[in-house]
């Protein structure tokens, strides 16, 4: 693939399922989500890189949506907030999130949930400042943060109990 | 926004990119992690015609010890120049600053390289290539040439790259047994773009200061190589006494630039503090010792 086009095919796997498709150059990765895959849980904020609200999971690390073309995501594996909760791996933090009212409107709550999630993959007891630190990249204009930290720390203890 | 159109490239081999850029030119941009290019194309500040991937291009993606040098790959990404012990022990000013590098997201994508070779005047990899003397190594179709970081940026946003070039690794030399670190930056949130930072590294023998590498960023349109401070320090055994006279010298140093939320006034009281800091930091190291 050595010549310029401005529409590429681009083959990866979405949510466990493989999906062809073709796509402008410039669609990025958000736009081809939510309008060619209908996974309208990554939302679209800012659209430079600066809100986190389209965080999204490529090859298992966290990315900013926005901020990877599709084209980039040839032959990657992407998860959606959609894919992670149907799985059922975010159920406790969804129920956190629930228990410890870390939602209002629920614009950043998609990107809150994969980035805390992540978090919880490769710790076991975070700091709330370590718990800050991972969702810094996340803007949240409702709950102030404390709640979202709150519900973060409520499920981490949550976790460990249950073990 | 969203971006203008464009064709896009993902070429296979470095042979292949070379004749993408020789054919394009000045119309083509390289596509390393985005970080940066991709929000510039979002918000239309940029336009290329053509966008050339390289993100296939393998032996950038290296870290490798050779000969007691560490050559670092231009496609080595944030998270893996966070994590690498490698460049913790050749070049432990960039491990310091990758946690102030954005947020995880985007640490997980945007490429060391990519962030010399755009020149960010307030990023903290090029200051930090620019601390440890690092050549920069960058290939074209002709040939390869090897520039030294102070050779490399020359302001904002523009570097010794010439179009037809690509940045390959840069190079860095063992550090002498007993050098000094420190990194610190003020930002107005966690992730920002540094208002005002600085990277030393200093050496000293029997508690005298043998060598003395400042680096100023964020503060002019590319960053800065201390003389005057850094001379004043050299071969004094630096103590309290000395600090609100070396503080004096940055004047001679930089006249930075102000920006939408600083102007210049209070970009020099924040170094300054930042250099009072870390200066403190210096004679606390060497009283322990």
């Amino acid at each position: 693939m050595n010549e310029p086009l401005e529409i590429i095919n681009i083959k990866l796997t979405v949510n466990g399922f493989i999906v062809n498709a073709a796509v402008a150059a410039r669609k990025h990765l958000v736009d081809f989500l939510r309008e060619d895959l209908g996974l309208t849980g990554a939302h679209l904020g800012c659209e430079h890189g600066i809100c986190g609200a389209c965080t999204i999971l490529m090859n298992g690390e966290l990315v900013r949506g926005c901020l990877v073309l599709a084209a980039q995501a040839n032959g990657s594996v992407i998860e959606t907030v959609e894919g992670a909760c149907e799985s059922g791996r975010l159920n406790q933090l969804v129920d956190a999130f629930q228990a410890c009212n870390a939602a209002q409107c629920g614009f950043c709550s998609p990107a809150m949930l994969l980035t805390a999630g992540e978090l919880l993959t490769r710790s076991t007891k975070p700091s709330r400042e370590e718990i800050r630190e991972q969702i810094s990249g996340n803007y949240c204009r409702c709950t102030g943060y404390q709640a979202i930290v709150n519900a973060v720390e409520f499920c981490f203890d949550e976790v460990a109990s249950n073990e | 926004m969203k971006s203008p159109s464009f064709r896009y490239v993902r070429p296979d081999s470095i042979e292949a990119t070379f004749e993408l850029l020789d054919r394009y030119g000045d119309d083509a941009k390289i596509l390393a992690g985005g970080q940066s290019l991709l929000p510039s194309l979002n918000m239309r500040l940029s336009a290329p015609e053509v966008l050339i991937d390289i993100s296939q291009l393998n032996e950038l993606k290296q870290i490798k010890d050779v000969n007691n040098e560490l050559h670092v790959g231009a496609l080595v990404r944030h998270c893996e120049v966070e994590s690498s012990s490698l460049i913790a022990s050749y070049a432990p000013l960039l491990s310091m600053a990758m946690p102030h590098v954005a947020h995880r997201a985007v640490r997980s994508r945007g490429t060391f390289g990519g962030s010399i070779a755009f020149a960010d005047a307030a990023s903290e990899t090029p200051a930090m290539v620019l601390a440890h003397d690092a050549t920069l190594v960058v290939r074209s179709s002709i040939g390869e040439r090897l520039i030294t970081a102070d050779n490399f940026f020359l302001g904002l946003y523009e570097t010794a790259l010439k179009p037809h070039e690509i940045l390959i690794r840069a190079e860095f030399k063992k550090p002498a047994l007993g050098e000094k670190y420190i990194f610190k930056e003020i930002a107005r949130r966690k992730g920002d773009y540094a208002t005002v930072g600085l990277g030393i590294r200093a050496r000293f023998k029997k508690k005298v200061c043998s060598e003395m590498r400042i680096i100023y960023f964020a503060i002019a349109d590319k960053p800065i190589v201390s003389s005057a401070v850094s001379d004043y320090l050299l071969d004094k055994e630096i103590n309290a006494e000395f600090i609100d006279q070396a503080l004096s010298y940055i004047d001679d140093d930089i006249q930075p630039f102000g920006d939408t939320y600083h102007d210049e006034l209070t970009k020099m009281h924040l170094m300054k503090i930042l250099l009072k800091r870390s200066l403190i930091e210096l004679i606390e190291v060497n009283r322990d010792e």
